[in-house]
């Protein structure tokens, strides 16, 4: 239950079977390549651009497929794909020209779409002169020529006011629609005049009437939508058929990509290939029987990584632990040589979690929601330990919730057994619940600089365990023990051990716990420091007061809710009947539960990282990433 | 200075123990749309672009929206301890100012913390935009906010509790 030892491991091939090893290596996913030659991905080779191509045909054929629903989706999974189904899909599908046929496609109906947007806008401006019988031959004569306009009432005026164009009206407006007639050889004036005015002039084929145009425009309309539902019809019936096909084929090229990079890292001489990796430990002996497996010649050989090295992070928790890695996560991945926080913080996350609900309502629907998750959907890894991580916190909850009488608020309070069960009432007596919370705090950051002292014992660092932890571990205990005596016990053997116990600790906080200064003057000046240092620890008490607000919160939100439905017939009487289960499920379920469950998270996760993690934690590790297949899409059920 | 003090002695217990309730709520409440605000603005942005990332900034939209919260549990307790829903308590006007004094942590500690966890949270949200597997870190700093509106509540709580009808 800790962070897994991890060993170098060096695989020598002839370089004619190097690709089929690196294929097994990437099927089994067990091993991260590295490398001290840095080579960037071949993003102009032919891979990368199939898979550029059938990302294309992907998203586009997404505008013609119906969303997958999410319920499908989790119900589901990821579709089972076998090698043979693989195989025959790689026969049958030629990405290069399925690609450039609905590159094509998409070409020719971006035109066609503008072609029908051109006919519509000129359509639109040719039915407001559809009354006019003249084409565009017929307004020109020998010395004149007509336009045909839209212009205002002022800019009508203009026209005749300025004594080279006549305008009569075609039709009346407002706006107008104007015949404007002038000399041909007044046309460069009066290009000048219409510009300043502000007016519209109508294009008018010169063969044909505004009607005939807008007859010929109607059928280049209707055409073109034909073609249209032709060329998608064309794209549905050949392409969306195969999108499944695709969808393989883009996961099988990524992971092929991938294998192609990692494959170039691998040092080479002129007929050997050599592999380095990091490799589980436990993984070692599996690993052995692969490569004998393949009978392709290779040299395997392990060694430690050195000092010089920086293995990668392999969490191994149990089943109740391994939920709470997602916590850990998030805040960061711990050092290779340190320790995993995980177990240690997994019982507190649940526990504290449990409290900030506090109740065994929301606690039973918690884990009620987590089992049918875990039962009927097929989720991810990470999901999985998510669900778990719900599970655990919601029984905790529910155990919080029978301790406290805490049902859906004060739903249940008065039923005997819930009183039976119940140890301490909420709203009596708070100021217990605040003191559990605080005395929560003072063991989970105790356990935490014991998990330091511990850890660097099991490390050979004795002086510095004895002088930096367990000096501060007997300050504050000794301190505490001192301070609930003297408010509570008042029993004089405890005053007289809790002084003792803090004398001990402060000596060694201040004349041992700067032991690492080089000149033996600072030393204590380095202890004064530290000293002062202590109270973080007494603040971090107090901030697991935040517990218990939380608690109170949940239960006092629960109250209400059930309070303001039993309102509800007095203040409207028969609606006010027919509210209560909206009011008690909407307050209950999507008010109470949710807020209380995103703040109990957050809070929850902040206590382990500011006040627990502080204690011990060494971060600055990196995650093991195996060199695997990855599942995006579909899943290669034989791999 | 003689005025308000007669202005206050006018006024019975109930008065102010309603006018400590509404200061609870409203100031919390205040608090929390603000901070609301800003983040829901901040998110509306990132959703024009990529309406997909709607999940993952709930909840740093939602999270200032706790505090309003715990102006609603304040309220609901000085409305029991004065039993505005039943039979109403006799609340002299020495008893009335303390329920208003109990009141006022949670008024004042919801109102800024909820406005300031708002601003947090809308600069979390350029995380979520970016990196959006790292977005409850961004969520974590926004509760280093809220920590304070938490323990106003915890001292309203034990105030009120304290407060003897």
């Amino acid at each position: 239950m800790a962070i897994s030892r991890v060993l170098k491991v060096h695989i020598a091939c002839p370089s004619g079977v190097n690709g089929k090893v690196f294929e097994e290596l990437q099927e089994w996913g067990k091993l991260e390549i590295f490398s001290k030659k840095e080579v960037a991905p071949d993003d102009s080779g032919k891979i990368k651009h199939t898979i550029l191509e059938l990302e294309f045909i992907s998203g586009y054929l997404k505008n013609y497929k119906q969303k997958d629903s999410v319920w499908k989706k989790l119900n589901e999974g990821l579709p089972a794909v076998s090698s043979s189904q693989l195989q025959k899909i790689k026969k049958t599908t030629d990405v290069r020209k399925d690609y450039e046929d609905i590159r094509q496609s998409q070409k020719y109906l971006r035109l066609i779409h503008d072609r029908v947007e051109d006919a519509k806008h000129r359509l639109d401006q040719l039915r407001e002169i559809k009354n006019i019988k003249l084409s565009g031959k017929n307004l020109t004569t020998k010395k004149t020529k007509t336009l045909i306009v839209r212009a205002s009432q002022q800019a009508a005026e203009s026209i005749n006011q300025s004594g080279l164009m006549m305008a009569v009206e075609v039709s009346s407006g407002p706006p107008a629609i104007l015949a404007v007639t002038f000399f041909k050889k007044d046309e460069k004036k009066v290009s000048g005049e219409i510009e300043n005015l502000n007016i519209h002039i109508f294009d008018i084929p010169a063969d044909k009437t505004p009607s005939e145009e807008i007859q010929s425009l109607e059928k280049i309309i209707k055409s073109s939508e034909n073609e249209i539902k032709e060329i998608h019809k064309k794209i549905k019936d050949k392409y969306l058929k195969k999108s499944f096909d695709y969808m393989v084929l883009l996961d099988y090229y990524e992971n092929f990509f991938m294998r192609e990079t990692e494959y170039k890292k691998a040092l080479a001489t002129r007929y050997t290939r050599v592999i380095s990796a990091w490799c589980p430990d436990f993984l070692k002996e599996d690993l052995i029987r692969l490569v004998d497996g393949l009978k392709a010649g290779c040299h395997i050989e392990f060694e430690e990584p050195s000092e010089e090295d920086d293995p990668p992070v392999i969490l191994k928790n149990g089943t109740f632990s391994e939920s709470f890695e997602v916590v850990t996560d998030l805040y960061g991945t711990p050092s290779y040589r340190w320790v995993d926080p995980t177990p240690h913080l997994s019982f507190f996350f649940a526990f504290f979690f449990g409290l900030c609900l506090g109740d065994a309502g929301y606690g039973l629907i918690l884990v009620g929601l987590a089992v049918w998750a875990l039962k009927s959907f097929k989720i991810s890894a990470s999901a999985i330990k998510f669900m778990k991580l719900i599970l655990f916190s919601g029984s905790a909850s529910v155990v919080a919730g029978v301790l406290t009488g805490g049902w859906f608020g004060d739903a249940l309070d008065g039923v005997a057994v819930i009183e039976r069960l119940r140890i301490i009432n909420l709203m009596e007596s708070p100021e217990y619940f605040l003191y559990f919370s605080i005395g929560l705090g003072f063991v989970q950051v105790l356990y935490g600089q014991l998990i330091s002292a511990l850890e660097k014992i099991k490390r050979g660092f004795i002086k510095e365990s004895l002088y930096e932890d367990f000096s501060r571990i007997l300050f504050v205990i000794g301190v505490s023990v001192f301070m609930v005596n003297s408010i509570a016990l008042e029993s004089a053997f405890l005053g007289k051990a809790s002084a003792y116990l803090s004398g001990l600790g402060l000596f060694g906080i201040l004349f041992l716990s700067g032991h690492s200064a080089k000149n033996i003057f600072l030393r204590p000046l380095k202890g004064l420091g530290n000293l002062y240092g202590m109270t973080d620890y007494f603040k971090d008490m107090v901030s697991y007061s935040r517990i218990f607000a939380l608690g109170m919160a949940t239960a006092i939100l629960g109250m209400a809710i059930n309070e303001i439905s039993k309102q509800l017939p007095a203040m409207a009487g028969f609606i006010g009947y027919i509210a209560i289960p909206f009011v008690l499920i909407i307050g209950h379920l999507v008010i109470n539960l949710l807020m209380s469950c995103l703040s109990g998270y957050v809070h929850t996760s902040r206590l382990q990282y500011v006040e627990f993690f502080t204690r011990f934690f060494e971060g600055g590790g990196k995650r093991f990433t195996p060199f695997r297949n990855v599942a995006k899409r579909v899943n290669f059920a034989d791999k | 200075m003689e005025s308000i003090v007669l202005a206050i002695e006018g006024l019975d217990g109930l008065t102010l123990s309603v006018m400590a309730a509404a200061a609870a709520m409203i100031f919390a409440g205040i608090g929390s749309a603000m901070g609301i605000g800003y983040t829901g603005q901040a998110a509306s942005g990132v959703l024009s672009e990529d309406p997909d990332k709607f999940g993952v900034m709930l909840i740093l939209v939602s999270l200032p929206g706790t505090q309003g919260f715990y102006g609603f549990v304040a309220a609901f307790l000085i409305i029991l301890k004065v039993g505005l829903l039943g039979d109403v308590a006799a609340v002299t006007t020495a008893q009335g100012l303390q329920i208003l004094g109990a009141a006022l942590p949670i008024a004042f500690t919801g109102l800024l913390s909820g406005i300031h966890q708002g601003r947090v949270c809308a600069a979390g949200i350029g995380v979520a935009e970016k990196k959006p597997e790292h977005a409850m870190k961004a969520v974590i700093y926004g509760a280093f906010v809220e920590t304070y509106a938490v323990l106003g509540l915890v001292i309203t709580i034990f105030l009120l509790n304290g407060i003897q009808i």
